[in-house]
């Protein structure tokens, strides 16, 4: 005899609510623009609301939102890949003084962390904001745990040089 | 923990999305009735309790039925993520065929020239 | 800039060639590499994603039209921080698998930016069985190889089509294209 069905009644609007910020910051802080931030997040609770049946837990939902988020947002850089676009070499320090408001040093971060390469924007974000571990993070991108460390690594190498005078850090 | 992972931590803290966003959201899912899968049908019935009954009672069944549903969901899920995948390995195939394209153009230009 | 090119006949041949296979050394680029393009599509994915590609949109009819005769994509995009990342050499495995007799190379562009190989596996008629792209610029390097059935008239479109915008050669006088 089958067992009985698992007779789950989420409320997905619950759902949205508990989850559209880290939904909506990964994605704001990944393409730095409010309205394709939220229409990329938009997309994600649709494609969450028709996965739903997959889906075994609280956790496996945030799991899966993380991935899918994240994902979107590479996909969305890769697809403007032919567009012209500046090389790490030539982005700019962001013009703004030392020893400046947190205000404004998390901007101009905020900026320098939108320029960097999809990948490691991904594992900067997902660091940072997610704070997630770097095992975690290997698994939502289905990368090698050594690769995740040594691109996170450059990444911060690259961000620390760009970052130096704000921060009054020796590089 | 060095200044900048404070300040990178400061920097991508979480934001709330624009005011609206969670009823903008149930409003695309309602308006676009191809969305509303098998699954969710069912989970929008069953918050009618005379059907609630009527669900009790079809239980056995529905287990078979719904790991059937859940197959189609995942189904859609790859299908749409291969069809994600195809054009972006076509669009770089094209650009990359195009440049060169462009290149034994311009080389030929560049020798009628002489 | 010195360019110098090679354009070499096709072969007709009816030998039967083994599905071309990335070199484990790709591996290792992609650890070096800060962005990576990874798609690997078999049969079964491509059967699914065409389910999935709509009429209604100019580059997916295409794109579905192109996919109904293909066996498998494969693309793999390594994006470095600086030159010096990757040899000619980690493309030796690579090019030794396009000297089978059913593979011919038609393109091969060289400048000081960039190096360009596209071989095509020959099939019945003027279709084409196969083909791989090798492109190599100082800091990225990209593959693509399709295997199955495509048109000459695919190809021409797979040029031209899919968001990327044609760029126009100045124009020439009177002289047909090379």
């Amino acid at each position: 005899m089958a067992a009985a069905a698992k007779v789950v009644t989420p409320d997905f609007e619950v759902i949205v609510r508990e989850h559209q910020s880290m939904v909506f910051s990964i994605a704001y802080h990944f393409l730095h623009d409010r309205p394709a931030a939220e229409e990329l997040s938009q997309d994600v609770f649709l494609q969450l609301y028709k996965s739903m049946g997959a889906l075994e837990s609280a956790e496996h939902v945030t799991r899966w939102l993380r991935r899918v988020t994240t994902n979107r947002c590479i996909d969305q850089c890769r697809r403007s890949k032919l567009m012209p676009r500046i090389g790490l070499d030539q982005v700019a320090e962001p013009a703004i003084p030392a020893g400046l408001p947190d205000i404004m040093l998390s901007r101009a971060l905020s900026q320098l962390v939108a320029s960097l390469p999809a990948n490691w924007r991904a594992l900067v974000i997902l660091k940072y904001q997610e704070e997630m571990e770097t095992e975690e993070i290997a698994r939502a991108l289905d990368m090698p745990v050594g690769t995740v460390k040594s691109q996170l690594s450059r990444a911060l190498d690259f961000l620390r040089e760009k970052a130096s005078r704000m921060l009054r850090e020796t590089v | 923990m060095s200044r900048l992972d404070d300040a990178l931590r400061d920097a991508l803290r979480r934001e709330a999305p624009p005011e609206g966003f969670a009823e903008r959201v149930m409003a695309r899912i309602q308006a676009a009735p191809e969305a509303v899968g098998g699954w969710a049908k069912w989970l929008n019935a069953f918050r009618r309790p005379q059907l609630r009954w009527a669900t009790a009672l079809a239980a056995v069944a529905l287990a078979v039925g719904t790991a059937e549903v859940r197959s189609e969901m995942q189904r859609r899920a790859e299908g749409e993520r291969a069809r994600d995948q195809v054009m972006l390995a076509l669009r770089i195939t094209g650009g990359k065929l195009q440049m060169t394209r462009e290149m034994v153009r311009r080389i030929g230009y560049a020798r009628r020239e002489q | 800039m010195r360019i110098a090119i090679v354009m070499v006949a096709a072969v007709l041949s009816s030998a039967w060639a083994q599905e071309i296979k990335l070199p484990p050394a790709f591996d290792k680029l992609a650890a070096k590499a800060q962005e990576t393009v990874d798609v690997t599509l078999d049969s079964n994915m491509l059967q699914l994603a065409g389910k999935f590609l709509s009429d209604k949109d100019a580059d997916q009819a295409k794109a579905k039209q192109i996919v109904a005769g293909l066996k498998g994509i494969t693309v793999r995009t390594f994006e470095f921080a600086k030159e010096g990342e990757y040899s000619m050499a980690d493309m030796d495995a690579l090019r030794e698998q396009l000297k089978a007799p059913a593979w011919s190379r038609i393109v091969g562009v060289t400048s000081k930016t960039e190096n360009t190989e596209i071989y095509l596996k020959q099939s019945e008629g003027s279709r084409i069985g196969g083909m791989v792209i090798i492109n190599a610029e100082p800091k990225e390097l990209t593959i693509v190889s399709l295997s199955g059935t495509i048109s000459v008239d695919d190809l021409s479109a797979l040029g031209g089509q899919f968001g990327i915008p044609k760029v126009d050669a100045p124009k020439s006088k009177g002289k047909e294209e090379e």
